[in-house]
């Protein structure tokens, strides 16, 4: 009851100087809508990243080509070329029942025209079981077939984005003829949505036979990466032992020789998403650390001037019967109540520029309880903490002293 | 109220105050300057005092001492049988809330607050539950004449009303010892002889009362009149020549 009591006075003080309050919890508020705001954001593309590893399914191992080592430094992942069409026949062949099926890709950067309009995008060969190993789906028009590829006939499928480009949203390409690098290819679909996952766009891209990108469109030998089916979920451990031994024979490997290629599963692929996304969250909560902070001394800063406008106002509640723990309770009430004050708007904020950045971006956003709560119990300890000194200074007052005070 | 029960159920011998040889000395720098210097008082329930005594004399100190504001460096001061100069903070700190009522010169009421909610003050932090605690601060406020003004802020009243709201809050826990350090030293004659009027009313229903007061006036509508002259008490004689407030109000 004494707590409603103080609350009340919390509240008349803190609206008595309305501006006061307002810039200074602008510090507060301006930390947790941060807070707000990057957690929307950074759980928006772990959630969307996390939905297309899903989608890829958990039985898919991507094999890429290793990297090349000088001494001690590693060259980076596709710095050597040491994929070629002969290991994904090799991997599909000797499969020893754990491996389905399995794709090739060869991947490059590309310029796309259509009657004068111009896209940079990239152009993924790959072989015909792609969408169905990699869970794309074609919505309009047709996929290219084993033949197509084997011909190495100028086909191509279209992402959305790519579609946007060069044809306007909502237009149908199919039957045209587009120039990739120079190329002339016609379009014989369109690939379904698949969405950003905040940095990447799963939409602009070109899909041709692999066979045509490798010796009609880029004159490589080499393959960007091979994705394997494996048959269980389970034996997925078993399936990438098995696709090293094949791979390792293939590419004549001595034991002595390490891996000339780099195997993933979709697990690990997961847990780069949680760093990555772990690895933005600590980075945006220690810039809203400083602004809480900063928001902290404001409130520190306020609290001290506001004891020492209200010597007086201690001196009389102690000499009226209050105790040195009620003042001191009554000022980091009013500490606490500014701060969350602070947070309440900032979450609010937080809301509204979480939802403007993702109207204005196509990112998805989330907002999850755990970031309000998070948020809340942020404000509200920086309250506490900043609010404890000053209040401590209020309780500490001897009441002669305090009635004195002019 | 059931301490109230018990410590006015304690003999009527034993005296409210008992201020033995009390000493507060106030350190500034390496300084020591005595305020009080070696002061004892008694008072017996249902007295009513005058403190007097020229500005420096120690008797605004001696007051806080009584009061429990303040700490004496040396001496005993018991009240009502407790020896309170033994009590820690909160300890004292609960004795001004429950057995002292405290009038000051300069009113000190809360501005933000109105008149009933700075009679409601005392009784928050004694843990009154709020209904009983708004019927009471009315019923005070009703006592001291300021029916019509519960809701008014302390700047919208004159001095002699914020005076009487000061009463009413020091009355509001029914202490057993009623202090005021000056009380008509901010008002005119006819308003300080009406807050006289109101003391000498609470002294007829048995109140005791100890004021501070240099107007020779003032301290005649008291009983007996304690001198202070450099930290001690020099003088202690009842008063023979007692005015009666209403009396004097009748001829201004």
């Amino acid at each position: 009851m004494l707590v409603l009591e103080m609350l009340r006075v919390a509240w008349t003080s803190i609206f008595a100087n309305k501006l006061r309050s307002a810039l200074t919890t602008l510090g507060v508020l301006i930390g947790v809508a941060d807070i707000i705001a990057v957690f929307a954001i950074v759980q928006g593309a772990r959630q969307r990243q996390l939905e297309m590893i899903q989608q890829m399914g958990a039985n898919i191992v991507q094999v890429f080509p290793g990297q090349r080592r000088r001494g001690a430094v590693w060259a980076g992942i596709g710095s050597v070329q040491s994929l070629v069409p002969s290991d994904l026949e090799a991997v599909k062949k000797n499969s020893n029942g754990l491996i389905v099926d399995a794709c090739g890709e060869v991947r490059r950067t590309v310029q796309a025209v259509y009657r004068g309009k111009n896209t940079g995008t990239f152009v993924s060969g790959v072989t015909a079981n792609y969408p169905a190993l990699r869970a794309f789906r074609v919505e309009r028009g047709r996929f290219f077939t084993d033949k197509e590829d084997q011909a190495m006939l100028r086909v191509a499928v279209l992402g959305q984005t790519v579609v946007t480009s060069l044809f306007g949203a909502e237009a149908n390409p199919v039957g045209k003829t587009i120039r990739i690098n120079g190329v002339p290819f016609q379009v014989i679909g369109v690939l379904a949505k698949k969405g950003a996952t905040g940095w990447i766009d799963y939409d602009d891209m070109i899909m041709v036979p692999l066979r045509t990108a490798m010796y009609r469109l880029f004159g490589t030998d080499y393959l960007s990466g091979i994705s394997v089916q494996i048959v269980r979920n389970d034996l997925v451990v078993a399936g990438m032992q098995e696709i090293e031994r094949i791979l390792r024979k293939a590419h004549r490997l001595p034991p002595s020789k390490e891996n000339d290629f780099i195997l993933r599963a979709q697990a690990e692929w997961e847990q780069l998403a949680e760093q990555s996304s772990w690895l933005f969250t600590v980075l945006a909560l220690s810039i809203a650390g400083v602004s809480l902070v900063v928001g902290g001394i404001g409130i520190m800063n306020i609290m001290l001037v506001s004891v020492a406008e209200r010597t007086r106002e201690i001196g009389i509640r102690k000499a009226v019967g209050a105790r040195s723990s009620d003042i001191q309770l009554q000022f980091l009430l009013e500490a606490v109540t500014l701060s969350v004050f602070g947070g309440i708007l900032g979450i609010a904020l937080g809301f509204g520029a979480s939802y403007v950045v993702g109207a204005l971006t196509g990112w998805t956003m989330l907002i999850t309880p755990l970031a309000v709560v998070v948020a809340f119990l942020f404000s509200a300890s920086v309250g506490i903490f900043f609010g404890y000194y000053p209040a401590r200074k209020a309780a500490m007052l001897e009441p002669v002293e305090a009635l004195r005070y002019e | 109220m059931k301490n109230r029960a018990v410590s006015l159920h304690s003999s009527s011998d034993v005296p409210l105050i008992e201020a033995v040889d009390l000493r507060k000395d106030y350190i500034i720098g390496e300084v020591v300057i005595p305020a009080v210097r070696g002061a004892s008082l008694r008072v017996m329930r249902g007295q009513f005092v005058a403190i007097m005594g020229p500005s420096g004399s120690g008797k605004s100190t001696f007051m806080h001492l009584l009061g429990c504001l303040d700490k004496p460096t040396s001496g005993t001061y018991c009240l009502n049988g407790v020896e309170v100069s033994r009590l820690d903070d909160d300890e004292l700190a609960e004795i001004r809330n429950r057995q002292i009522g405290f009038v000051f010169q300069t009113y000190n009421l809360l501005p933000r607050m109105t008149a009933l909610e700075n009679v409601m003050l005392p009784m928050t932090y004694a843990g009154v539950p709020r209904r009983e605690r708004l019927s009471r601060a009315q019923y005070y406020l009703e006592r001291v004449g300021l029916a019509d003004r519960m809701h008014h802020y302390p700047t919208q009243l004159s001095g002699g009303e914020q005076q009487r709201v000061a009463i009413a809050r020091a009355l509001c826990n029914d202490p057993i010892l009623i202090l005021s350090d000056e009380p008509t030293g901010n008002l005119d004659t006819r308003t300080g002889e009406e807050i006289m009027a109101l003391f000498q009313d609470l002294h007829r229903d048995g109140r005791t009362i100890v004021l501070v007061t240099h107007e020779p006036d003032i301290a005649r509508h008291c009983e007996r009149i304690v001198r202070f002259r450099d930290g001690r008490v020099v003088a202690d004689q009842p008063v023979t020549d007692r005015l009666d407030a209403r009396a004097v109000l009748a001829t201004l």
